[in-house]
């Protein structure tokens, strides 16, 4: 039978070469990666269906008693557990980076079984590019698995406090950005697991620096991003502010005054402790409301989507090229 | 195909980088390998024998000079090469025959798998162990399982069989042998215990200080040199010839010497063992490099580097 012959017939939609090998190498890895999915997605289940079979007490005299494992109702902690669930989201990069640098890359530079590796028909770029591949579709996966548990855990509280479009984990967790910033961990694991070589190390390094990506560009996103202002005659600030509606993100508002200068919101509260009621030696002569339209959030997942992937498209070529300068 | 397996110009590694001084593993190496040949690489610990078979694995960029493997650079002829670590390394995850299954996935169409199992059965191994179970002479039975599975031209072995005991080393060594003998493969083997090799090899490379001290076939070494015994003024006697080392002993006077002409009268000239000349110059750190004709590198340096850029 020729090579190519067998190769067909054993292929068979199964994985091949140094796809097969990473998978099988990180067996281990990849059944926590479900594991974790199972779990989110059972606690998901799970409190969707005890907050419609425990009813909300309604009729109580006073404070109602807990009804649910000592909160409120099971609504209640269906709410409280996806304030956290948005947070922890937030810290998927930090685990994507950390396990692709240290047991994915830094582990076989560290054992020395990178020197079994490297000298295979198959060459040391395709063993980093199998890597590669199986950490961001593992991780690409993982993601969209979590975020839809997610999805469907929060939807009975969406649009609640802490539960906007705009708020942190919550904007990141709609699906792109948080794949964005967990493909940018897997290169940043990459590169981090070569150039320290050691396990724990490039573990701390990959995971500290992607998950600072994610809380960094989070403080300063919707700064960033320019505003959309509308603006009046007179002191009507308060009819500017609900005029954009509820699904809009207000950023600033404040009072104009003749000569074009902003004034603060609270400018005229400080002088006569009345909202809106103005002196006139304020020379106020109008409003502006600054604030993010629900149509930002189309812009913005698009723009910090699109710079993330590019980030980890420049650290996995920085990767390549020192591996490629590390063997000949 | 070359006639040549490896090729070594002017080869220098500094580890460490140019900041910290000496750190020079290997410094101004140069021999030929002439392909088919079975080579020892000797030397004492720290020779730089193992930074040697790493560039010729592919795994090391020189600092300087150049080095080509079977005709080309390292990494083009990657899968003609094969390569053991000194310590065997082996994912210690994997179970014996996923192990070998590894080798057939990252070597497609270069696979022996009757041979690479042969190898695992001779040494009575379940298939099902783990490699982190294994013994260490189990280790490295399974470590050239693998890299005789992917049938080599040059294989690359460092310090091979110092894990194994005598039986299982005799064992192995021969099926090295006949599979390197059947297939016309060159071997390249590093030890510092000088006997070990000494029976099963044909060309020699005593690395030194990260120099090549002694290169060529083994027949031809030995032929270089004749150890002679004798009486009287030394100097006359040895005056001609290069004087390895020299050294009283009950009768008079042991010398090693590479003849430059007819040995004096009254002196009495023997073959060396090859244990001999290794001895000799390993207690002589200062004798000069000898490299016979067939072991000197041939390419010009522009030869060299067009292989590399190729």
């Amino acid at each position: 039978m020729s090579a190519s012959a067998t190769l067909r017939r054993s292929s068979g939609g199964r994985l091949r070469g140094p796809y097969w090998t990473t998978v099988r190498l990180h067996r281990a890895i990849l059944w926590g990666a479900l594991g974790l999915v199972i779990a989110a997605a059972v606690v998901a289940v799970a409190l969707r269906v005890s907050a419609v079979v425990i009813p909300e007490q309604t009729d109580c005299v006073g404070a109602c008693t807990d009804t649910f494992l000592g909160f409120d109702s099971a609504r209640a902690f269906l709410g409280i557990t996806a304030d956290y669930a948005a947070t922890a989201l937030l810290f998927l990069p930090f685990l994507v980076g950390a396990v692709v640098a240290g047991p994915v890359i830094a582990r076989e530079l560290e054992s020395g079984t990178h020197r079994l590796a490297w000298t295979q028909s198959a060459s040391p770029a395709r063993w980093l590019a199998a890597k590669l591949t199986v950490a961001a579709v593992a991780t690409t996966a993982l993601v969209l698995a979590l975020v839809g548990s997610y999805q469907f855990l929060r939807a009975p509280v969406a649009g609640t406090y802490n539960q906007r479009w705009v708020d942190r984990g919550v904007f990141e967790a709609y699906g792109p950005v948080l794949i964005a910033y967990c493909l940018l961990a897997v290169a940043i694991g990459a590169l981090a697991g070569l150039v320290v070589r050691r396990t724990l190390p490039a573990m701390a390094i990959a995971g500290v620096v992607s998950l600072s990506m994610i809380l960094a560009v989070g403080s300063v996103r919707w700064d960033v991003f320019p505003v959309r202002t509308i603006t009046g005659s007179g002191t009507g600030r308060m009819d500017g502010t609900m005029a954009i509606g509820r699904d809009s993100f207000l950023m600033q508002s404040g009072y104009v005054t003749a000569s074009g200068d902003r004034l603060p919101y609270n400018a005229c509260w400080q002088r006569t402790r009345d909202f809106d009621s103005c002196p006139a030696d304020l020379n106020i002569t109008g409003w502006y409301v600054d604030f993010h339209p629900h149509t930002h959030f189309w812009w913005v997942t698009f723009a910090e989507t699109a710079i993330m992937l590019a980030l980890a498209a420049a650290a996995a070529w920085a990767a390549f090229r020192l591996l490629r300068r590390r063997t000949v | 195909m070359t006639d040549t397996a490896i090729e070594a110009a002017a080869l220098g590694k500094r580890f460490g980088g140019p900041s910290r001084r000496g750190g020079w593993a290997l410094r101004d190496c140069g021999f030929r390998l002439p392909a088919g040949r079975i080579c020892a690489v000797v030397g004492p610990n720290g020779a730089g024998k193992s930074t040697l078979l790493a560039h010729a694995a592919g795994l090391l960029e020189p600092t300087e000079g150049t080095l080509t493997v079977l005709g080309s650079h390292p990494s083009a002829a990657r899968e003609r090469i094969a390569y053991v670590a000194q310590d065997k390394p082996l994912y210690p995850q994997l179970t014996v025959t996923e192990t070998l299954r590894l080798g057939h996935e990252l070597n497609p169409g270069r696979w022996d798998a009757a041979l690479a199992e042969r190898i695992v059965t001779d040494g009575h191994l379940d298939p099902a162990a783990r490699i982190r179970d294994l013994s260490g002479g189990q280790r490295t039975r399974v470590a050239l399982a693998l890299v005789l599975g992917k049938r080599p031209e040059l294989l690359l072995l460092d310090e091979p069989m110092a894990d194994l005991d005598p039986l299982a080393r005799h064992q192995l060594m021969g099926t090295l042998l006949a599979e390197a003998a059947e297939h016309g493969t060159t071997v390249v083997m590093s030890s510092h215990i000088l006997g070990e090799l000494a029976h099963a090899c044909d060309f020699l490379l005593l690395v030194g200080d990260g120099r090549i001290r002694l290169g060529g076939a083994i027949d031809d070494l030995v032929a270089a040199h004749r150890l002679i015994t004798g009486r009287g003024p030394l100097t006359d006697a040895l005056a001609p010839h290069t004087v390895i080392e020299s050294r009283a002993t009950g009768r008079g006077l042991t010398a090693l010497i590479r003849p430059a002409g007819p040995i004096a009268p009254g002196w009495e000239a023997a073959e060396p063992s090859l244990e001999d000349i290794l001895l000799a110059h390993l207690r002589s750190p200062d004798a000069p490099a000898l490299l016979t004709p067939g072991a000197t590198a041939r390419s010009s340096a522009s030869d060299m580097s067009a292989a590399v850029t190729a």
